[in-house]
């Protein structure tokens, strides 16, 4: 295989190499292939449409493929260990976007698998977004605005693989401990610029194999994405968020000449507005929100407890409130000491929480699996509907 | 809103509720409340807040048991005490800024404040006994001040009128103030004042065997109305389950106890009025219930169900902590204890103030 194609591979963390060796210890590629599919003939009539095969048998076919190029047989099988993690639901969005997939008939029915052969082939980039969007899927998430918006003219054009390059070479001479950052790709996408690097850890870390442990100063991903004309940043990182959220600013700094700051905020809501919002909600007003939760601190009882109504059920936790209203305990009157509501909003459910700054009431995510897309979704919804 | 603290144990402020602390801080300056700096951590694995107890770096959650590691930490302003008698002083200040006369009775922490030859009563919701104050034209004629919203239920579109929240007050003293004089000229005396001379002076002229006889005769006139008037009483307490006529407020305090204790008279009522506990029932005249006098009588009757009556307010705390737990071990109010509001609201809920005259 071409040491290109390799690199592709091993960059979207497929042990290709493993791969290619699979032969020297057991089955052949095509019968590692052909144990693994279920849906044998759906595989059998796509491969014989994609590749003008005229064959009656998943196994011929995969041996007349073998014949003709041993390496796209390899390939096949690292798509089929590259989808192992994937879910269809992660990737409809992406591949919605594909141009390849309409032309073969291939549509939501067919098995991810079979649809990633044609991308592979001719659209390999999608492979790339899909990776990317995979690892965003899976980090936690914070959002900030900048302190003062700045008004720079298509920051977009700005910016570009060289530039943020020669600011990590910049910030990583500057360190006290020298740690290597690397800019793994720079992608834009909906005026969005995503930044994704990874910066090594301080210290070594433990390989463990069967008879030994080996040290390696691994490293850890960080994502940056910056909307909004640069105003807006979400950082993905699960280790060291402040050190990222630093390397945000000076990189923005850097590329714009300004002094940037931002501070941490998803959104922030006045108090009338935001109780009104909640009292809609509970009386069932607002449509396509239900209150399935809601966490209250300092309840109005001896010593201040933390209360946390959930329903257990699909049923909302309105008449519950109620209930305890006409026993004096009123929770969603006092909202600035609403900690938490848990919200269905267009059929997804969200746990919010909340917390007082200043005069004002900021939101702020659970972090866990929420990609930024969906987070701006909610925002752009409750929005909508706090007035 | 934004800068309302509640006067209420307990309760606990973020680091970004900037006004709130400022508040609390105030309230901090006048003496009225005690804070405390509170940590907390977070785990990384499940969101909980755990508070940091001592100095060092490692913590475990106390939900999911996970090691945090150097924790991030947050910093609440917890209310660790309040004060009530700083909050009597600083109102009785504020009565006598005014220039008004006023009289404390510090049994029930009511002001008798005097305008135009009138008084008018003013309570502490939630701290004050207001029983007979309420049964009485439901309050008119009195000011209730709101220490803590928690009591919000207790006001409704007919009473709200007559409520004002002490953290106003601090702010506005001028609202009490005006208050007062609109309460005065607005309605009369409010009966219970009234009422309450009219049994000091009877008593003034009872002695103690005297005293027995007039509960003697207390009780029989409640066991002939069991079936009518005093249903009427319990029915009525029960519409009004969660408003100020089905609270008694019984004032503890003491190391380890809470300030008072908010119980439901429906409860209470049905238990300590039951008629086969009118054959042990203890007469304390003009004497404050403490745990010696109590002791004995609970002895004496063999620790039989117990009525207590008393002709006055003074009932030390750790007699009441004891009708709860004993509440707590029985499942009902063993020994009850009737004191002189809740005497007074009986007598005139259930319009047998005849009996006032009569042994007089």
């Amino acid at each position: 295989m071409d040491e290109k194609e390799k690199e592709f591979w091993r960059k979207l963390d497929i042990p290709i190499d493993y791969i290619l060796e699979l032969e020297l210890v057991g089955k052949d590629i095509a019968s590692r292939i052909y144990n693994s599919i279920k849906n044998k003939n759906e595989v059998l009539n796509f491969l014989n449409s994609y590749f003008k095969l005229k064959s009656e048998d998943l196994k011929e076919a995969l041996s007349m493929l073998r014949s003709q190029d041993k390496d796209l047989l390899f390939n096949i099988y690292a798509i089929f260990f590259y989808c192992r993690r994937l879910k269809e639901g992660m990737v409809s969005k992406r591949l919605k976007k594909s141009k390849v997939l309409g032309k073969y008939g291939l549509d939501d029915k067919t098995d991810l698998r079979i649809k990633l052969i044609p991308i592979f082939l001719e659209e390999r980039n999608l492979l790339i977004d899909i990776y990317y969007d995979f690892l965003l899927a899976s980090t936690n998430t914070r959002s900030f605005l900048t302190t003062k918006k700045m008004e720079v003219p298509n920051i977009i054009a700005r910016v570009n693989r060289r530039s943020v390059e020669s600011f990590f070479l910049q910030f990583q001479n500057e360190m006290r401990t020298k740690r290597k950052m690397q800019l793994w790709d720079l992608i834009i996408d909906d005026d969005k610029i995503k930044v994704f690097f990874r910066i090594e850890r301080k210290e070594p870390v433990p390989v463990r194999f069967a008879d030994s442990n080996k040290f390696y100063k691994t490293a850890s991903w960080r994502t940056l994405i910056f909307s909004e004309n640069g105003n807006k940043l979400d950082i993905f990182a699960k280790n060291k968020p402040d050190e990222t959220i630093r390397i945000a600013k000076e990189l923005m700094s850097y590329l714009t000449g300004f002094d940037v700051n931002y501070e941490e905020l998803a959104k922030k809501y006045d108090p009338p507005k935001f109780v009104n919002f909640v009292r809609r909600v509970n009386q069932g007003i607002i449509e396509n929100a239900k209150l399935y939760g809601i966490e209250r601190k300092n309840a109005p009882l001896s010593s201040s407890p933390i209360m946390i109504i959930e329903s257990q059920t699909n049923n909302t936790i309105n008449s519950a409130l109620e209930e305890l209203n006409n026993l004096g305990i009123n929770l969603i009157d006092d909202v600035t000491n609403i900690a938490g509501l848990k919200i269905e909003l267009d059929q997804r459910t969200y746990r919010l929480k909340f917390r007082i700054e200043g005069s004002q009431i900021v939101i702020i995510f659970n972090n866990r699996n929420i990609p930024e897309t969906e987070k701006e979704n909610v925002i752009e919804f409750l929005d909508g509907n706090m007035n | 809103m934004i800068d309302y603290v509640p006067l209420r144990k307990g309760y606990t402020i973020q680091e970004g509720e900037k006004e709130k602390i400022e508040t609390s801080k105030s309230f901090e300056n006048l003496g009225l409340i005690r804070l405390e700096k509170v940590e907390f951590a977070f785990c990384k694995k499940c969101g909980n807040k755990t508070i940091v107890k001592d100095d060092r770096n490692q913590l475990y959650c106390s939900v999911c048991s996970t090691l945090i590691l150097s924790p991030k930490r947050e910093i609440e302003t917890l209310i660790k005490e309040v004060n009530h008698k700083r909050i009597i002083d600083i109102l009785s200040a504020k009565l006598t800024s005014f220039g008004l006369e006023y009289e404390f009775n510090k049994s029930k922490n009511i002001w008798y404040v005097n305008i135009n030859q009138k008084l008018i009563p003013v309570f502490l919701v939630g701290f004050s006994i207001h029983n007979l104050l309420i049964s009485c034209s439901e309050g008119k004629g009195s000011i209730g001040i709101l220490l803590d919203r928690k009591f919000d239920h207790f006001i409704n579109k007919t009473n709200s009128h007559y409520f004002l929240n002490f953290q106003d007050i601090l702010k506005s003293p001028g609202i009490f103030q005006e208050r007062l004089k609109n309460i005065s000229q607005q309605f009369n005396q409010n009966y219970s004042i009234e009422l309450e001379n009219k049994f000091d002076s009877l008593m003034n002229n009872l002695g103690d065997s005297d005293f027995e006889i007039f509960v003697e005769t207390l009780l029989k006139k409640l066991k002939h109305l069991s079936n009518t008037k005093l249903q009427s009483y319990y029915e009525f307490l029960n519409m009004n389950k969660n408003k100020m006529e089905n609270s008694k407020v019984v004032i503890l305090g003491g190391s380890g106890n809470p300030d008072f204790k908010i119980i439901n008279l429906l409860d209470y009522l049905t238990d300590a009025l039951k008629p086969e506990k009118f054959g042990e029932c203890k007469k304390f005249y003009n004497t404050i219930l403490d745990m010696d006098k109590y002791g004995k009588a609970i002895t004496h009757s063999h620790q039989k169900d117990t009525l207590f009556v008393l002709s006055t307010d003074e009932i030390r705390p750790g007699v009441w902590m004891n009708v709860f737990e004993t509440k707590e071990i029985h499942g009902y109010h063993k020994y009850s204890i009737i004191d002189k509001d809740l005497l007074l609201t009986l007598i005139q809920v259930l319009k047998i103030e005849d009996i006032l005259e009569k042994s007089a």
